[in-house]
This record gives C-alpha cells, structure tokens and sequence, in this order.
C-alpha cells in the first residue's frame, strides 16, 4: 500500500524530469522557456515535499517569477524564434555524455546504503522537527549571525552584477 | 520519498542540464540549461539537510542546507541577469544569437 505522499512524489518528479527533458528537446525557445517555467514549479511543489516552505516561496517569486519573465524578455527581443533552438555540432558526444552521467550518478547513489546516515535517534528527531517547524526564524538568524560574511559578500555581487547589466546593455553615447 | 529518490531526481536532472549545455546552439538556451543545473542542485541541498541528522544539536545547524539553496538562488539570478545582458550585447553586435557567431575573442 503506497502512501499519498510517494504517490504526490513521484508524480512530482515525472513531472520535473519530463518538462525538463522538453526544454532542451523542443525546436521552438519559447516553449522551451515556457517549459523551463513548469521545471521550476516542479521544483517547488519537490520543494514543499521536503518542508522547505522558506525556500518553495523564494523559489516562486524568483525563478517562475523572475528569471523565467527576463528570459522570456530576453528572447523576444532576439530574432529567429521559431527556429531558434536546434542543435550543435556535439548532439551524439552531448546525449553520450548526458547518458554516462546519468548511469555513473545513479549506480553510485544506488550503491550507497542510504539508511546508515539518515536514521535519527528520537533527540535528533526532536531537534530537526523544532527546526523545521520554526525555519523562518532560524533561516534569519543564521543569515545575520552565522553567515553574514557570505551574506555581504552575494549583496556585493548582486549590486556588480546589476551595475554590469546595465553598462553592458546601455546605449553608446560619444 | 527517501534521501535517496530525492537524490536520484536530482542527478537526472544535473545531467539533463549538462546534455542541453553541449547540445545546444541558442546562448540563451544554454543558459537555461545552465538555470536546470543549479535547480538540481538546490534539490540536493535541501534533501540532504532535511534527511540528515545535524552533528551538533543545535537547530540552527539544521537548517545550513537551505542556507546553500539561498545563496545559490541568489548567484542564479546575478548569473541570469548579467548573461542576458551579454546576450543582448552580442545580438546588437552580430544580428544572431548562435554561439557560432559569437566568436570576436577568437582572433
């Protein structure tokens, strides 16, 4: 007897890998961009699934939100829609290596005994679900104590990369 | 639901992006390729943090696999914004967004 949640899981997962596989084998690059928006809510719905309820949200306004809305920008301000995704000249070396990836990840994940590091005694039990249950505060808390260095520092590179964009799209004045 | 299907999504999905980064001759399909590779490895993060018992118990140290999510969703979006921005460069220079126009540092 499967329970609902594997159910919502794999479905989940089918859906993700499928719109996945889309985006990089359907001619047109605006369905690809389209499908490469259903990946992301994919993602997010995985995202629920693991209690992650911080990042599904940031997940939602940034990728589908965002990066999926300046990619579709980005396409109709270029040419050649219709005809704008084929191939390389590496489309056999591309799948082949794709394919040995693929083998070579899952046969390693496969063979590691999983069960050895993710059984928890009930005190971690205890500790992960308070986490869990109070992940906001302690996501922020983390972000000002912890990790404010990295904290910083991506806001120093959020700011180049904006001041870049703009200098690198701007119009030419002599 | 295990550690374990959750990371075997996860390595389908990396190696989708990596197939669509060599196949591809669009730059903005390649970096949407490039876009599926770090939304894997976000879902491996998380998976590991959530299945994972922390070291020390402190709830805090819990939660250091979303903390990895977040930053790589932020670098994700300055990645996003400033190679859109050098496609843009490229299609005002050359008319084409194919990687085999955007050749100049060749020489």
């Amino acid at each position: 007897m499967m329970q609902i949640a594997d159910i919502i899981f794999y479905l989940t997962g089918l859906i993700t890998l499928s719109s996945a596989l889309m985006v990089i084998l359907t001619k047109d690059i605006f369905r690809a961009a389209l499908f490469l928006a259903a990946t992301f809510l994919g993602v997010v719905a995985l995202f629920i699934l693991l209690f992650a309820e911080f990042l599904a949200a940031v997940q939602l306004i940034i990728y589908v939100g965002a990066i999926s809305v300046v990619i579709i920008f980005a396409i109709m301000f270029t040419k050649n829609v219709e005809i704008g995704n084929p191939f390389s000249n590496f489309r056999i070396t591309g799948f082949l290596l794709g394919l040995f990836m693929c083998g070579l990840l899952i046969i390693s994940i496969t063979a590691f005994d999983w069960d050895t590091i993710t059984t928890l005694d009930t005190k971690e039990m205890e500790i992960v679900v308070y986490a869990y249950q109070n992940s906001i505060y302690y996501i922020g808390k983390i972000l000002v104590t912890n990790l404010v260095v990295p904290f910083i520092a991506s806001s120093f590179i959020l700011l180049a990369a904006v001041i870049g964009a703009i200098s690198l799209v701007k119009e030419r004045t002599e | 639901m295990t550690l374990e299907g959750f990371l075997i999504i996860s390595a389908i999905l990396f190696c989708i992006g990596l197939t669509g980064v060599v196949i591809k001759s669009n730059i903005i399909a390649i970096l949407m390729s490039v876009e599926l590779m770090l939304n894997s490895v976000n879902i491996a993060a998380v998976a590991a943090s959530r299945y994972v018992p922390p070291i020390t118990l402190d709830p805090s140290q819990v939660l250091m696999g979303n903390m990895f999510a977040v930053f790589v969703i932020t670098i994700a979006a300055a990645e996003v914004a400033l190679g859109l921005a050098i496609v843009m460069s490229v299609y005002k220079d050359k008319q084409s967004i194919f990687i085999k126009d955007a050749s100049h540092l060749k020489g």
